[in-house]
């Protein structure tokens, strides 16, 4: 039952090895952000929020603090300047995932789905879950 | 949502840019080199979320958004500043090898270069304080010491006073009074044909040496004057502290003269106050007066005794039963009839001398109580007499005590003012020893001293100059480094930490 342990877990081969280890969620929800196209801040942190029914709620400071570190990184890259048709006529920088943010991304997605498998396994999953949630 | 709440698009857009100003004070807060890239980015993302706010039915989206601003601002500004502080760190300690300065200088370690301003800085500062301390003149040092002596052959320590404890001598070797009469004796001295009249400041100090010496120290740019300066100083002080110490002495000496001549005075009137006394009041001794009176009531409580007898004798009427008293013979002698009459009751003649015998005791009676109420009336009145001689003697008496009272208060003042007389007397001749063995300031060595310089001291200055031109260095080092707008680019650093507030 070694694989099932999410900390002894091994990364995917060509995985960069300083993000071998788990991904905090500002990371991980950019780099989910990004899998479906190029976008900007604004959209990022839509995005993000949405997927998470609003319970997380990035702020400008933590977002391209968060940005910036995954471009020094290389998990994501600058995708040029645009104006977005849909707010308005501004100018935008858009993000894109790079081939290592890719690749980050799925191996924390592997990991994760690890997780919830054992946690499944367990009796932590579903509507036959040993330890339903109250009504 | 209803389209008649919303604000016009001119009114709307104030306040989208008045939010914007508002936030765009708030990333100031963020580090210059993070604000150079994303400040833009950073208010674009803030208009958009101010524009949903007031698109959004919710009351307070608006205030909700700023909390959330404020809070991302408080998790995210230490964050960045110490990223950008580790950053200018690692770039300081460990720059990339630049290809050109590689390619001019290829042993030299590139991370070494930002440290670099550090030794140029040390050498120009010391060759600045090499130059300058060559300029410097040079300083020395002459010195006198004084001993603190006594005149008392047999060495009983030193007679101390106020002025002669250590640190008022210090006191003293530095008072202008005396360093005045140094510049004077100099002033005067310069003035003479060939010599210089520049009459410098120098330093001095004095300080207690051991075995109560005293060192006075002159510091100047010139030695002969130094030498000079320290032997007029020691001369000066010594004659100064004499002076003065003999002057304190004189002062106290003729103080206590004019007070024992005051005493002396006091002492006199009382004298003559005690003799007038007595000469007024006589030799009344109470002793005398006190026997005077107790033989007077000896002699009182004598009489009322024998008034006491005379009045105890009227009870027993015959008197005491010898041959010499008549009346107890004619007693006998009446009893002897009348038992003589019992017998031979009609004998006429028995009768006769009977009845004779009986007025003879009769008047013999009335005789002796007509003489002891004499005697008693002679002793009343004697009584009397005594009884006023008593009370004169007690009063005498009495006068007597008070007049010795006050006596003795004359005598005790005049013992008094002697005793001050006497102590002031002893403090005349403690004066007068103290005189005798008054300590003094005795010079031991005056002018020593070496002529070579004792400053600058130019090694250790240069040595400063040095020290401090490497600390300029290093804050030269760090402006550079701070000022600097573009990073160098860094490593990847781990995103596995650091962002865990990103959920607001």
């Amino acid at each position: 039952m070694k694989a099932d342990h999410p900390s002894q877990s091994s990364p995917p081969p060509g995985a960069d090895p300083d993000f071998a280890g788990p991904l905090t969620p500002a990371v991980y929800q950019i780099l989910v952000a990004l899998a479906e196209g190029e976008k900007h801040g604004y959209a990022i942190m839509k995005d993000v929020m949405e997927t998470t029914d609003g319970a997380v709620r990035m702020g400008p400071g933590t977002l391209y603090g968060t940005l910036k570190r995954m471009l020094e990184a290389g998990l994501i890259a600058e995708a040029g300047e645009r104006p977005d048709p849909e707010p308005g006529e501004e100018r935008r920088r858009y993000y894109k995932l790079t081939a290592q943010g890719g690749r980050v991304a799925t191996a924390e997605t592997e990991r994760m789905a690890r997780i919830v498998r054992a946690a499944t396994r367990r009796g932590l999953g579903g509507r036959r879950g040993a330890f339903p949630s109250p009504a | 949502m209803n389209p008649t709440s919303l604000p016009s698009g001119e009114a709307r857009r104030e306040r989208v840019r008045r939010h914007a100003a508002w936030f765009r004070r708030v990333t100031r807060l963020y580090p210059a080199s993070f604000r150079a890239e994303y400040e833009e980015p950073m208010l674009q993302v803030f208009r958009d979320q101010v524009r949903e706010a007031l698109d959004s039915p919710e009351r307070g989206a608006l205030l909700g958004l700023w909390g959330r601003a404020v809070m991302d601002s408080v998790t995210s500004l230490p964050r960045e500043h110490w990223r950008a502080m580790r950053t200018w760190f690692q770039r300081s300690t460990q720059t990339p090898a630049r290809p050109s300065v590689n390619s001019v200088m290829p042993n030299t370690p590139a991370r070494l270069l930002p440290w670099r301003w550090i030794p140029i800085c040390a050498v120009v500062s010391g060759l600045v304080g090499a130059a300058i301390n060559a300029r410097l003149p040079n300083r020395y040092r002459a010195s006198s010491t004084l001993h603190f002596v006594t005149r008392e052959a047999g060495g009983k320590g030193l007679v101390q006073t106020s002025s002669m404890t250590p640190d008022s001598i210090l006191s003293q070797m530095v008072q202008d009074v005396v360093l005045q009469r140094v510049r004077m004796k100099l002033a005067e001295s310069h003035a003479a044909p060939g010599r210089t009249n520049a009459l410098w400041r120098p330093a001095l100090s004095a300080r207690q040496g051991p075995g109560n010496t005293f060192l006075m120290s002159v510091e100047g740019l010139d030695w002969l004057e130094a030498r000079e300066f320290a032997v007029a100083w020691a001369h000066e002080f010594v004659e100064f502290y004499s002076r003065q110490l003999s002057g304190q002495l004189s002062n106290s000496q003729a103080a206590n003269t004019q007070q024992i001549l005051t005493f002396q005075r006091k002492l006199e009137q009382a004298s003559q106050a005690l003799d007038e006394f007595r000469r007024k009041n006589g030799s009344s001794i109470p002793s005398v007066k006190h026997q005077e009176f107790a033989s007077k009531q000896a002699a009182y409580e004598a009489l009322l005794q024998e008034k006491t007898q005379l009045e105890e004798s009227r009870k027993i009427r015959l008197g005491p039963a010898t041959s010499t008293n008549p009346m107890f013979e004619l007693q006998f002698e009446i009893r002897k009839l009348e038992n003589r009459l019992a017998v031979a009751p009609d004998d006429a003649r028995l009768k006769t001398e009977l009845g004779l015998k009986r007025a003879d005791l009769k008047a013999l009676n009335e005789l002796v109580e007509s003489s002891r109420d004499e005697q008693l009336l002679q002793l009343d009145r004697k009584i009397a007499a005594m009884v006023k001689s008593l009370e004169a003697a007690k009063e005498s008496e009495l006068e007597s005590t008070a007049v010795a009272n006050e006596e003795k208060r004359l005598i005790d003042e005049e013992s008094r003012i002697r005793a001050v007389v006497d102590a002031l007397a002893n403090q005349e001749l403690e004066l007068s020893r103290l005189r005798a063995v008054l300590p003094d300031l005795e010079i031991i060595d005056s002018g020593g001293g070496s002529n070579a310089p004792v400053g600058p001291n130019r090694p250790m200055n240069i040595a400063l100059c040095v020290g401090l031109g490497g600390l300029a260095g290093l804050v030269l080092m760090i402006v550079l480094a701070i000022s600097r707008r573009t990073p160098p680019p860094t490593p990847p650093t781990s995103l596995a930490t650091g962002s865990a507030a990103a959920r607001s």
